[in-house]
Protein backbone atom coordinates (compact mmCIF):
# COMPACT_ATOMS: atom_id res chain seq x y z
CA UNK A 1 0.00 0.00 0.00
CA UNK A 2 3.02 2.40 1.13
CA UNK A 3 4.33 1.74 -2.29
CA UNK A 4 1.18 2.51 -4.36
CA UNK A 5 0.68 5.64 -2.36
CA UNK A 6 4.42 6.82 -3.14
CA UNK A 7 3.76 5.97 -6.88
CA UNK A 8 0.70 8.44 -6.87
CA UNK A 9 2.51 10.84 -5.55
CA UNK A 10 5.76 10.19 -8.30
CA UNK A 11 2.99 10.95 -10.92
CA UNK A 12 0.45 13.50 -9.71
CA UNK A 13 2.94 16.43 -9.98
CA UNK A 14 3.77 16.55 -6.40
CA UNK A 15 6.32 19.46 -6.21
CA UNK A 16 3.21 21.54 -8.26
CA UNK A 17 1.39 20.47 -5.28
CA UNK A 18 3.48 21.61 -2.62
CA UNK A 19 4.26 24.53 -3.61
CA UNK A 20 0.81 25.70 -4.12
CA UNK A 21 0.69 24.39 -0.42
CA UNK A 22 3.13 26.65 0.42
CA UNK A 23 1.82 29.18 -1.41
CA UNK A 24 -1.17 28.85 0.37
CA UNK A 25 0.45 28.79 3.78
CA UNK A 26 2.22 32.10 2.83
CA UNK A 27 -0.93 33.63 1.90
CA UNK A 28 -3.10 33.16 5.10
CA UNK A 29 -0.45 33.86 7.16
CA UNK A 30 -0.17 37.50 5.63
CA UNK A 31 -3.68 37.58 5.96
CA UNK A 32 -4.50 36.90 9.27
CA UNK A 33 -0.94 39.24 10.48
CA UNK A 34 -2.76 41.76 8.94
CA UNK A 35 -5.70 40.67 11.00
CA UNK A 36 -4.06 40.61 13.96
CA UNK A 37 -1.34 43.10 13.80
CA UNK A 38 -2.56 45.47 11.17
CA UNK A 39 -6.09 46.08 11.85
CA UNK A 40 -7.68 45.02 8.18
CA UNK A 41 -10.82 43.60 10.33
CA UNK A 42 -11.52 46.60 12.78
CA UNK A 43 -14.24 48.53 12.87
CA UNK A 44 -12.88 52.00 11.56
CA UNK A 45 -15.48 53.96 14.13
CA UNK A 46 -14.62 51.47 17.36
CA UNK A 47 -11.07 50.01 16.47
CA UNK A 48 -12.39 46.97 17.72
CA UNK A 49 -12.58 43.76 15.31
CA UNK A 50 -15.72 43.52 13.31
CA UNK A 51 -16.60 40.00 14.78
CA UNK A 52 -19.33 37.14 15.66
CA UNK A 53 -19.71 38.02 19.22
CA UNK A 54 -18.40 35.48 21.32
CA UNK A 55 -15.77 34.80 18.66
CA UNK A 56 -13.00 37.85 20.14
CA UNK A 57 -10.33 35.34 19.69
CA UNK A 58 -7.94 35.02 16.84
CA UNK A 59 -7.98 31.25 16.68
CA UNK A 60 -11.40 31.06 15.36
CA UNK A 61 -10.26 32.95 11.92
CA UNK A 62 -7.18 30.99 11.94
CA UNK A 63 -9.64 27.72 12.07
CA UNK A 64 -12.03 29.36 9.70
CA UNK A 65 -9.93 30.40 6.66
CA UNK A 66 -7.34 27.23 7.17
CA UNK A 67 -10.41 24.99 6.75
CA UNK A 68 -12.12 26.55 4.20
CA UNK A 69 -8.98 26.72 2.21
CA UNK A 70 -7.63 23.13 2.76
CA UNK A 71 -11.23 21.80 2.05
CA UNK A 72 -11.10 23.25 -1.56
CA UNK A 73 -7.38 22.47 -1.62
CA UNK A 74 -8.37 19.11 -0.95
CA UNK A 75 -11.17 18.54 -3.11
CA UNK A 76 -8.71 19.80 -5.43
CA UNK A 77 -6.29 17.47 -5.57
CA UNK A 78 -8.79 14.02 -4.61
CA UNK A 79 -10.43 15.63 -8.21
CA UNK A 80 -7.21 15.66 -10.20
CA UNK A 81 -5.99 12.52 -8.57
CA UNK A 82 -9.38 10.36 -9.11
CA UNK A 83 -12.37 12.11 -10.78
CA UNK A 84 -10.22 13.10 -13.59
CA UNK A 85 -7.89 9.56 -13.64
CA UNK A 86 -11.69 8.36 -14.61
CA UNK A 87 -12.18 11.05 -17.57
CA UNK A 88 -8.39 10.60 -18.85
CA UNK A 89 -8.78 6.98 -18.63
CA UNK A 90 -5.44 6.38 -16.99
CA UNK A 91 -8.32 5.05 -14.72
CA UNK A 92 -8.39 2.26 -17.24
CA UNK A 93 -4.35 1.72 -17.20
CA UNK A 94 -4.79 1.45 -13.81
CA UNK A 95 -7.33 -1.15 -13.98
CA UNK A 96 -5.22 -3.41 -16.04
CA UNK A 97 -2.57 -4.17 -13.48
CA UNK A 98 -2.58 -7.15 -10.92
CA UNK A 99 -3.81 -5.10 -8.22
CA UNK A 100 -7.08 -4.97 -6.37
CA UNK A 101 -9.33 -1.97 -7.78
CA UNK A 102 -9.92 -1.51 -4.02
CA UNK A 103 -6.85 -1.15 -3.20
CA UNK A 104 -5.91 1.03 -5.99
CA UNK A 105 -8.26 3.87 -5.03
CA UNK A 106 -7.86 3.80 -1.21
CA UNK A 107 -4.02 4.26 -2.19
CA UNK A 108 -4.94 7.32 -4.07
CA UNK A 109 -7.17 8.34 -1.45
CA UNK A 110 -4.44 8.22 1.38
CA UNK A 111 -1.97 9.72 -0.81
CA UNK A 112 -4.25 12.77 -1.08
CA UNK A 113 -5.37 13.00 2.81
CA UNK A 114 -1.59 12.49 3.70
CA UNK A 115 -0.44 14.89 2.02
CA UNK A 116 -3.17 17.56 2.90
CA UNK A 117 -3.20 16.61 6.40
CA UNK A 118 0.32 17.23 6.73
CA UNK A 119 0.22 20.39 4.90
CA UNK A 120 -2.57 21.78 7.02
CA UNK A 121 -1.48 20.79 10.15
CA UNK A 122 1.87 22.71 9.18
CA UNK A 123 0.11 25.07 7.74
CA UNK A 124 -1.56 25.74 11.54
CA UNK A 125 1.59 25.33 13.13
CA UNK A 126 2.33 28.03 10.60
CA UNK A 127 0.24 30.59 11.47
CA UNK A 128 -0.67 30.23 15.30
CA UNK A 129 3.44 29.91 15.93
CA UNK A 130 3.76 33.60 13.55
CA UNK A 131 1.00 35.15 15.38
CA UNK A 132 2.25 34.06 18.73
CA UNK A 133 5.94 35.28 17.98
CA UNK A 134 3.97 38.48 16.57
CA UNK A 135 2.38 39.29 19.66
CA UNK A 136 5.09 39.59 22.06
CA UNK A 137 6.49 42.43 19.90
CA UNK A 138 2.95 44.49 19.00
CA UNK A 139 -0.59 44.33 20.48
CA UNK A 140 -3.46 41.91 18.59
CA UNK A 141 -6.38 43.17 17.83
CA UNK A 142 -7.57 39.82 18.64
CA UNK A 143 -7.75 38.08 21.71
CA UNK A 144 -4.84 35.16 21.49
CA UNK A 145 -6.70 32.62 22.77
CA UNK A 146 -4.53 29.75 22.40
CA UNK A 147 -0.90 28.30 24.29
CA UNK A 148 1.46 26.44 22.77
CA UNK A 149 2.66 24.98 25.44
CA UNK A 150 -0.21 22.56 26.06
CA UNK A 151 -0.31 18.93 24.56
CA UNK A 152 -3.94 19.79 24.35
CA UNK A 153 -3.42 22.31 21.92
CA UNK A 154 -1.65 19.72 19.29
CA UNK A 155 -4.35 17.10 19.88
CA UNK A 156 -7.30 19.67 19.00
CA UNK A 157 -5.12 21.24 15.88
CA UNK A 158 -4.43 17.53 14.71
CA UNK A 159 -8.15 16.31 15.13
CA UNK A 160 -9.62 19.36 13.73
CA UNK A 161 -7.06 18.72 10.31
CA UNK A 162 -8.23 15.49 10.51
CA UNK A 163 -12.12 16.31 10.25
CA UNK A 164 -11.47 19.11 7.26
CA UNK A 165 -9.26 16.53 5.52
CA UNK A 166 -11.35 13.71 5.86
CA UNK A 167 -14.45 15.86 5.20
CA UNK A 168 -13.60 16.36 1.07
CA UNK A 169 -14.54 12.55 0.88
CA UNK A 170 -17.99 13.45 0.94
CA UNK A 171 -17.17 15.70 -2.05
CA UNK A 172 -15.46 12.84 -3.94
CA UNK A 173 -18.36 10.92 -3.69
CA UNK A 174 -20.48 13.48 -5.59
CA UNK A 175 -18.39 13.60 -7.79
CA UNK A 176 -17.68 10.29 -8.56
CA UNK A 177 -21.24 9.82 -8.92
CA UNK A 178 -21.72 12.70 -11.61
CA UNK A 179 -18.25 12.15 -13.17
CA UNK A 180 -17.15 15.78 -12.69
CA UNK A 181 -14.35 17.49 -11.00
CA UNK A 182 -16.41 20.88 -11.14
CA UNK A 183 -18.84 18.73 -8.78
CA UNK A 184 -16.60 17.72 -6.17
CA UNK A 185 -15.61 21.69 -6.27
CA UNK A 186 -19.17 23.05 -5.77
CA UNK A 187 -19.52 20.24 -3.00
CA UNK A 188 -16.44 21.31 -1.12
CA UNK A 189 -17.96 24.59 -1.39
CA UNK A 190 -21.29 23.74 -0.01
CA UNK A 191 -19.63 21.69 2.95
CA UNK A 192 -18.46 24.97 3.79
CA UNK A 193 -21.08 26.89 4.18
CA UNK A 194 -22.46 24.14 5.82
CA UNK A 195 -20.08 23.52 8.58
CA UNK A 196 -18.88 27.25 8.97
CA UNK A 197 -21.63 29.17 8.00
CA UNK A 198 -24.37 30.71 10.64
CA UNK A 199 -27.73 31.49 9.80
CA UNK A 200 -28.23 33.82 12.86
CA UNK A 201 -26.96 32.99 15.51
CA UNK A 202 -27.12 29.25 14.75
CA UNK A 203 -24.20 27.78 13.84
CA UNK A 204 -23.00 23.98 13.13
CA UNK A 205 -19.47 25.49 14.16
CA UNK A 206 -19.71 24.83 17.50
CA UNK A 207 -20.96 21.76 17.89
CA UNK A 208 -18.85 18.91 20.33
CA UNK A 209 -21.09 16.16 18.13
CA UNK A 210 -20.82 17.68 14.43
CA UNK A 211 -17.42 16.90 13.85
CA UNK A 212 -17.75 13.40 14.65
CA UNK A 213 -20.69 13.13 13.21
CA UNK A 214 -19.33 14.26 9.85
CA UNK A 215 -15.86 12.88 10.00
CA UNK A 216 -18.32 9.07 10.42
CA UNK A 217 -20.05 10.48 7.85
CA UNK A 218 -17.55 11.03 5.04
CA UNK A 219 -15.85 7.48 5.91
CA UNK A 220 -19.10 6.14 4.89
CA UNK A 221 -19.25 8.46 1.88
CA UNK A 222 -15.22 7.23 1.57
CA UNK A 223 -15.95 3.43 1.66
CA UNK A 224 -19.41 3.94 -0.73
CA UNK A 225 -16.62 5.53 -3.27
CA UNK A 226 -15.06 2.12 -3.31
CA UNK A 227 -18.14 -0.10 -3.02
CA UNK A 228 -18.53 -2.78 -5.20
CA UNK A 229 -16.28 -0.91 -7.79
CA UNK A 230 -14.71 -4.92 -8.59
CA UNK A 231 -17.58 -5.75 -10.09
CA UNK A 232 -18.73 -2.60 -11.60
CA UNK A 233 -17.87 -1.88 -16.19
CA UNK A 234 -15.43 0.88 -16.19
CA UNK A 235 -17.61 3.76 -18.31
CA UNK B 1 -4.96 -28.58 -27.85
CA UNK B 2 -5.33 -26.18 -24.93
CA UNK B 3 -6.76 -22.54 -25.61
CA UNK B 4 -5.51 -19.70 -23.66
CA UNK B 5 -7.84 -17.60 -24.17
CA UNK B 6 -11.33 -18.88 -24.75
CA UNK B 7 -14.91 -17.30 -24.72
CA UNK B 8 -18.49 -18.74 -24.45
CA UNK B 9 -21.44 -17.59 -25.17
CA UNK B 10 -19.71 -13.99 -24.64
CA UNK B 11 -22.66 -11.33 -24.32
CA UNK B 12 -22.86 -7.48 -23.50
CA UNK B 13 -26.07 -5.52 -23.34
CA UNK B 14 -26.06 -2.13 -22.50
CA UNK B 15 -29.53 -0.68 -21.97
CA UNK B 16 -31.59 -2.59 -24.30
CA UNK B 17 -28.71 -2.99 -26.94
CA UNK B 18 -26.60 -5.96 -27.56
CA UNK B 19 -23.26 -4.94 -27.90
CA UNK B 20 -21.56 -8.47 -28.69
CA UNK B 21 -23.84 -11.53 -28.37
CA UNK B 22 -22.59 -15.11 -28.40
CA UNK B 23 -18.90 -14.31 -29.21
CA UNK B 24 -17.01 -17.61 -29.17
CA UNK B 25 -13.22 -16.81 -29.36
CA UNK B 26 -10.74 -19.81 -29.50
CA UNK B 27 -7.61 -18.86 -29.24
CA UNK B 28 -4.34 -21.14 -29.13
CA UNK B 29 -1.01 -20.71 -27.06
CA UNK B 30 1.30 -19.17 -29.15
CA UNK B 31 -0.41 -17.89 -31.81
CA UNK B 32 -1.16 -14.66 -33.31
CA UNK B 33 -5.16 -14.43 -33.63
CA UNK B 34 -6.73 -11.84 -36.04
CA UNK B 35 -9.90 -10.30 -35.20
CA UNK B 36 -11.54 -8.49 -37.74
CA UNK B 37 -14.62 -6.72 -38.32
CA UNK B 38 -15.32 -3.09 -39.40
CA UNK B 39 -15.54 -0.35 -37.28
CA UNK B 40 -18.34 -0.62 -34.55
CA UNK B 41 -18.65 -4.49 -34.60
CA UNK B 42 -17.78 -5.15 -31.09
CA UNK B 43 -14.31 -6.01 -31.11
CA UNK B 44 -13.30 -3.27 -28.44
CA UNK B 45 -16.31 -4.52 -26.39
CA UNK B 46 -15.13 -8.28 -26.19
CA UNK B 47 -11.55 -7.12 -25.87
CA UNK B 48 -12.30 -4.85 -22.94
CA UNK B 49 -14.49 -7.68 -21.12
CA UNK B 50 -11.26 -9.92 -21.80
CA UNK B 51 -9.35 -7.71 -19.51
CA UNK B 52 -12.09 -7.37 -17.03
CA UNK B 53 -12.44 -3.45 -17.73
CA UNK B 54 -16.30 -4.75 -18.67
CA UNK B 55 -17.72 -7.23 -16.99
CA UNK B 56 -20.09 -9.76 -19.15
CA UNK B 57 -23.68 -9.51 -19.05
CA UNK B 58 -23.50 -13.22 -19.96
CA UNK B 59 -21.53 -16.20 -21.22
CA UNK B 60 -17.98 -16.71 -19.38
CA UNK B 61 -14.33 -15.82 -20.46
CA UNK B 62 -11.21 -18.97 -19.98
CA UNK B 63 -7.83 -17.50 -19.12
CA UNK B 64 -5.31 -19.48 -19.35
CA UNK B 65 -7.47 -22.36 -18.26
CA UNK B 66 -8.85 -20.63 -15.12
CA UNK B 67 -12.28 -18.93 -15.88
CA UNK B 68 -12.00 -15.01 -15.04
CA UNK B 69 -14.57 -13.72 -12.59
CA UNK B 70 -15.48 -10.08 -12.43
CA UNK B 71 -13.35 -9.78 -9.30
CA UNK B 72 -10.04 -11.47 -10.75
CA UNK B 73 -7.03 -9.21 -11.02
CA UNK B 74 -3.98 -11.39 -10.79
CA UNK B 75 -4.50 -12.89 -14.22
CA UNK B 76 -3.56 -8.96 -15.56
CA UNK B 77 -0.41 -9.39 -14.64
CA UNK B 78 0.12 -12.14 -17.36
CA UNK B 79 -1.09 -9.70 -20.15
CA UNK B 80 -0.05 -6.73 -21.69
CA UNK B 81 -2.40 -4.37 -23.49
CA UNK B 82 -3.78 -1.84 -25.71
CA UNK B 83 -7.34 -1.21 -25.19
CA UNK B 84 -8.81 2.27 -27.36
CA UNK B 85 -6.01 4.50 -27.98
CA UNK B 86 -3.18 4.10 -25.05
CA UNK B 87 -3.14 6.64 -22.37
CA UNK B 88 -0.36 8.02 -20.73
CA UNK B 89 0.51 10.27 -17.82
CA UNK B 90 1.60 13.21 -20.92
CA UNK B 91 3.47 15.31 -18.48
CA UNK B 92 6.02 12.71 -17.66
CA UNK B 93 8.93 11.29 -20.32
CA UNK B 94 8.29 8.06 -22.39
CA UNK B 95 11.20 6.63 -19.93
CA UNK B 96 9.70 7.46 -16.95
CA UNK B 97 5.96 6.02 -18.22
CA UNK B 98 7.11 2.88 -18.78
CA UNK B 99 9.26 3.02 -15.30
CA UNK B 100 6.12 3.18 -13.70
CA UNK B 101 4.10 0.40 -15.37
CA UNK B 102 7.12 -2.28 -14.12
CA UNK B 103 6.31 -0.89 -10.75
CA UNK B 104 3.05 -1.52 -10.93
CA UNK B 105 3.41 -4.50 -12.83
CA UNK B 106 5.72 -5.78 -10.64
CA UNK B 107 8.28 -6.52 -13.00
CA UNK B 108 12.02 -5.55 -12.25
CA UNK B 109 14.55 -6.30 -15.21
CA UNK B 110 17.46 -4.79 -15.66
CA UNK B 111 17.45 -3.31 -19.00
CA UNK B 112 13.63 -3.95 -20.22
CA UNK B 113 13.13 -0.71 -20.47
CA UNK B 114 15.80 0.45 -23.26
CA UNK B 115 15.38 -2.76 -25.06
CA UNK B 116 11.41 -2.07 -25.21
CA UNK B 117 12.08 1.48 -26.39
CA UNK B 118 14.83 -0.01 -28.72
CA UNK B 119 12.02 -2.19 -30.22
CA UNK B 120 9.95 0.09 -31.17
CA UNK B 121 12.19 2.70 -32.17
CA UNK B 122 11.75 5.43 -29.49
CA UNK B 123 15.26 5.22 -27.99
CA UNK B 124 15.94 8.93 -28.66
CA UNK B 125 12.57 9.86 -27.33
CA UNK B 126 12.48 8.53 -24.83
CA UNK B 127 13.45 11.54 -22.51
CA UNK B 128 10.71 13.49 -24.33
CA UNK B 129 7.38 14.14 -22.28
CA UNK B 130 4.66 12.13 -23.51
CA UNK B 131 2.69 15.53 -24.63
CA UNK B 132 5.28 16.31 -27.34
CA UNK B 133 4.68 12.95 -28.53
CA UNK B 134 3.27 12.57 -32.77
CA UNK B 135 0.04 9.88 -32.48
CA UNK B 136 2.20 7.48 -34.12
CA UNK B 137 4.84 7.72 -31.43
CA UNK B 138 2.52 7.39 -28.62
CA UNK B 139 0.90 4.04 -30.60
CA UNK B 140 4.32 2.56 -30.41
CA UNK B 141 4.76 4.25 -26.97
CA UNK B 142 1.78 1.77 -26.18
CA UNK B 143 3.24 -0.85 -27.62
CA UNK B 144 6.86 -0.99 -26.20
CA UNK B 145 4.45 -0.67 -22.96
CA UNK B 146 1.90 -3.49 -23.74
CA UNK B 147 5.19 -5.98 -24.52
CA UNK B 148 7.19 -4.23 -21.43
CA UNK B 149 6.89 -7.18 -18.69
CA UNK B 150 7.08 -10.52 -21.46
CA UNK B 151 3.17 -10.77 -21.67
CA UNK B 152 2.18 -14.31 -21.84
CA UNK B 153 -0.79 -12.76 -23.85
CA UNK B 154 -0.73 -9.38 -25.97
CA UNK B 155 -4.14 -8.13 -26.43
CA UNK B 156 -3.89 -5.40 -28.98
CA UNK B 157 -6.92 -3.44 -29.88
CA UNK B 158 -6.37 -1.93 -33.45
CA UNK B 159 -2.49 -0.80 -32.74
CA UNK B 160 -1.45 0.35 -36.37
CA UNK B 161 -3.85 3.54 -36.15
CA UNK B 162 -1.70 6.28 -36.85
CA UNK B 163 1.11 4.52 -37.99
CA UNK B 164 2.63 5.12 -41.74
CA UNK B 165 3.45 1.88 -44.04
CA UNK B 166 6.82 1.63 -42.72
CA UNK B 167 5.84 1.32 -39.38
CA UNK B 168 3.30 -0.69 -39.79
CA UNK B 169 5.66 -3.63 -41.36
CA UNK B 170 7.82 -2.66 -38.16
CA UNK B 171 4.99 -3.55 -35.84
CA UNK B 172 4.01 -6.77 -38.31
CA UNK B 173 7.65 -8.00 -38.19
CA UNK B 174 8.13 -7.55 -34.31
CA UNK B 175 4.91 -9.66 -33.73
CA UNK B 176 5.75 -12.02 -35.99
CA UNK B 177 9.05 -12.69 -34.13
CA UNK B 178 7.68 -12.30 -30.74
CA UNK B 179 5.44 -14.94 -31.32
CA UNK B 180 7.85 -17.07 -33.11
CA UNK B 181 10.89 -16.25 -30.53
CA UNK B 182 9.29 -15.62 -27.06
CA UNK B 183 6.08 -18.53 -28.12
CA UNK B 184 4.18 -14.56 -26.86
CA UNK B 185 0.10 -15.33 -27.63
CA UNK B 186 -1.14 -12.52 -29.42
CA UNK B 187 -4.64 -11.17 -30.27
CA UNK B 188 -4.43 -8.32 -32.49
CA UNK B 189 -7.73 -6.51 -34.33
CA UNK B 190 -8.30 -4.63 -37.17
CA UNK B 191 -10.78 -3.45 -39.15
CA UNK B 192 -8.25 -3.89 -42.23
CA UNK B 193 -7.53 -7.55 -43.28
CA UNK B 194 -5.01 -7.16 -45.05
CA UNK B 195 -2.61 -5.15 -42.58
CA UNK B 196 -2.46 -8.84 -40.42
CA UNK B 197 -3.19 -10.94 -43.29
CA UNK B 198 0.44 -11.70 -44.09
CA UNK B 199 1.19 -12.90 -39.65
CA UNK B 200 -2.12 -13.92 -38.76
CA UNK B 201 -2.30 -17.94 -37.66
CA UNK B 202 -6.20 -17.94 -37.58
CA UNK B 203 -8.70 -15.14 -37.58
CA UNK B 204 -11.84 -14.50 -36.29
CA UNK B 205 -14.86 -12.51 -38.59
CA UNK B 206 -16.96 -9.92 -36.25
CA UNK B 207 -19.28 -8.40 -37.44
CA UNK B 208 -22.79 -6.41 -36.10
CA UNK B 209 -21.97 -7.96 -32.47
CA UNK B 210 -21.98 -11.01 -33.94
CA UNK B 211 -19.25 -13.44 -34.65
CA UNK B 212 -19.38 -14.90 -38.43
CA UNK B 213 -16.42 -17.35 -38.89
CA UNK B 214 -13.29 -18.59 -36.82
CA UNK B 215 -11.08 -19.86 -39.07
CA UNK B 216 -7.21 -20.59 -39.47
CA UNK B 217 -5.30 -19.08 -42.15
CA UNK B 218 -4.30 -22.54 -43.32
CA UNK B 219 -7.74 -22.93 -44.26
CA UNK B 220 -8.76 -20.03 -45.49
CA UNK B 221 -5.52 -20.82 -48.18
CA UNK B 222 -7.35 -24.02 -49.04
CA UNK B 223 -10.54 -22.88 -49.15
CA UNK B 224 -10.23 -19.77 -51.56
CA UNK B 225 -8.65 -22.09 -54.64
CA UNK B 226 -8.00 -20.29 -57.59
CA UNK B 227 -9.35 -21.42 -60.92
CA UNK B 228 -9.59 -21.10 -64.33
CA UNK B 229 -13.19 -20.70 -65.83
CA UNK B 230 -14.28 -21.89 -69.09
CA UNK B 231 -17.57 -21.18 -71.04
CA UNK B 232 -17.86 -23.50 -73.86
CA UNK B 233 -21.04 -24.02 -75.79
CA UNK B 234 -20.37 -28.23 -75.40
CA UNK B 235 -19.64 -28.79 -72.18
CA UNK B 236 -20.09 -32.63 -72.25
CA UNK B 237 -17.79 -32.37 -75.00
CA UNK B 238 -15.42 -29.88 -72.65
CA UNK B 239 -15.76 -32.72 -70.43
CA UNK B 240 -14.43 -35.28 -71.80
CA UNK B 241 -11.09 -33.46 -73.42
CA UNK B 242 -10.93 -32.51 -69.98
CA UNK B 243 -10.60 -36.13 -68.51
CA UNK B 244 -9.73 -38.41 -70.88
CA UNK B 245 -7.15 -36.17 -72.93
CA UNK B 246 -5.25 -33.30 -70.67
CA UNK B 247 -6.25 -36.32 -67.51
CA UNK B 248 -8.00 -33.62 -65.13
CA UNK B 249 -9.90 -35.09 -62.31
CA UNK B 250 -10.64 -32.07 -60.21
CA UNK B 251 -13.23 -29.81 -62.28
CA UNK B 252 -16.85 -28.84 -62.15
CA UNK B 253 -19.74 -28.03 -64.33
CA UNK B 254 -21.22 -25.31 -62.93
CA UNK B 255 -24.26 -23.55 -65.00
CA UNK B 256 -24.47 -22.32 -68.45
CA UNK B 257 -22.14 -24.14 -69.94
CA UNK B 258 -19.10 -22.73 -67.66
CA UNK B 259 -16.57 -25.29 -66.24
CA UNK B 260 -14.23 -24.25 -63.27
CA UNK B 261 -11.21 -26.02 -63.06
CA UNK B 262 -8.72 -26.45 -59.78
CA UNK B 263 -6.37 -28.47 -60.94
CA UNK B 264 -3.20 -26.12 -61.00
CA UNK B 265 -0.77 -28.44 -63.35
CA UNK B 266 -2.22 -26.84 -66.39
CA UNK B 267 -1.98 -23.22 -67.71
CA UNK B 268 -5.09 -21.11 -69.16
CA UNK B 269 -3.24 -21.52 -72.88
CA UNK B 270 -2.19 -25.10 -73.00
CA UNK B 271 -6.18 -25.89 -71.82
CA UNK B 272 -7.39 -23.44 -74.80
CA UNK B 273 -4.96 -25.36 -77.12
CA UNK B 274 -6.41 -28.74 -76.07
CA UNK B 275 -10.11 -27.46 -76.03
CA UNK B 276 -9.72 -26.42 -79.76
CA UNK B 277 -7.57 -28.96 -80.71
CA UNK B 278 -10.34 -31.24 -79.94
CA UNK B 279 -13.13 -28.92 -81.69
CA UNK B 280 -14.72 -27.32 -77.97
CA UNK B 281 -15.77 -24.36 -78.65
CA UNK B 282 -14.93 -21.68 -76.24
CA UNK B 283 -16.89 -18.49 -75.63
CA UNK B 284 -14.64 -16.90 -72.63
CA UNK B 285 -11.80 -18.18 -70.61
CA UNK B 286 -10.39 -16.62 -67.42
CA UNK B 287 -8.15 -16.65 -64.46
CA UNK B 288 -10.21 -16.50 -61.25
CA UNK B 289 -9.17 -16.66 -57.73
CA UNK B 290 -10.82 -14.85 -54.54
CA UNK B 291 -8.45 -12.63 -52.08
CA UNK B 292 -9.12 -12.92 -48.30
CA UNK B 293 -11.42 -9.96 -48.71
CA UNK B 294 -13.54 -10.74 -51.22
CA UNK B 295 -13.56 -14.68 -49.29
CA UNK B 296 -14.72 -12.39 -46.11
CA UNK B 297 -17.14 -10.70 -48.20
CA UNK B 298 -19.13 -13.38 -49.17
CA UNK B 299 -18.93 -14.64 -45.89
CA UNK B 300 -20.39 -11.34 -44.69
CA UNK B 301 -23.03 -11.17 -47.54
CA UNK B 302 -23.86 -15.18 -47.10
CA UNK B 303 -24.44 -14.11 -43.48
CA UNK B 304 -26.88 -11.48 -44.22
CA UNK B 305 -28.89 -13.36 -46.26
CA UNK B 306 -29.12 -15.51 -43.70
CA UNK B 307 -30.63 -13.09 -41.62
CA UNK B 308 -33.29 -11.53 -43.85
CA UNK B 309 -34.02 -15.48 -44.16
CA UNK B 310 -34.97 -15.22 -40.61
Amino acid sequence: MLKLIKLEWKKNHMKRYSRNALLLASLLGLFLFALAFLGIANDPETGIPDTVPGLSGISAPIELFTSMSFLVFTSVMLASFIVSAYSNRTMQLMFSYPIKRQKILVSQMLAVWIFSFVALTLTKLLLYGCILAGSHFRDSAFLIDFTMTEPGFYIQLLLKSGVIVTMSFMALFVGLILHSSKAVLVTSFLLILLTQGNIGDFTLRNQVMFPLLLTLLSLVFAGLSVYRVEEKDLM
Amino acid sequence: MPYILQTNHLTKTIGHKDLVKDINLHVEKGEIYGFIGPNGAGKTTVMKMILNIWKPTAGTIELFGEPLTPKSYKVLGRMGSIVEFPTFYEHMTGYENLKLHSEYMGYYHHGSIENALEMLDLTADAGKPVRNYSLGMKERLGIARALLCKPELLILDEPTNGLDPGGLKHIRDLLQSLSEESGTTILISSHILSEIESIAHRVGLIKGGRMLQEIAMKDIRQRRLSYVEVSVLNPTAAAFVLSEKLGLSSFKLVEDGKIRIYDKGISPQELSWALAQNQVEITSLAQKGETLEDYFLKMTEEENTHVKAD
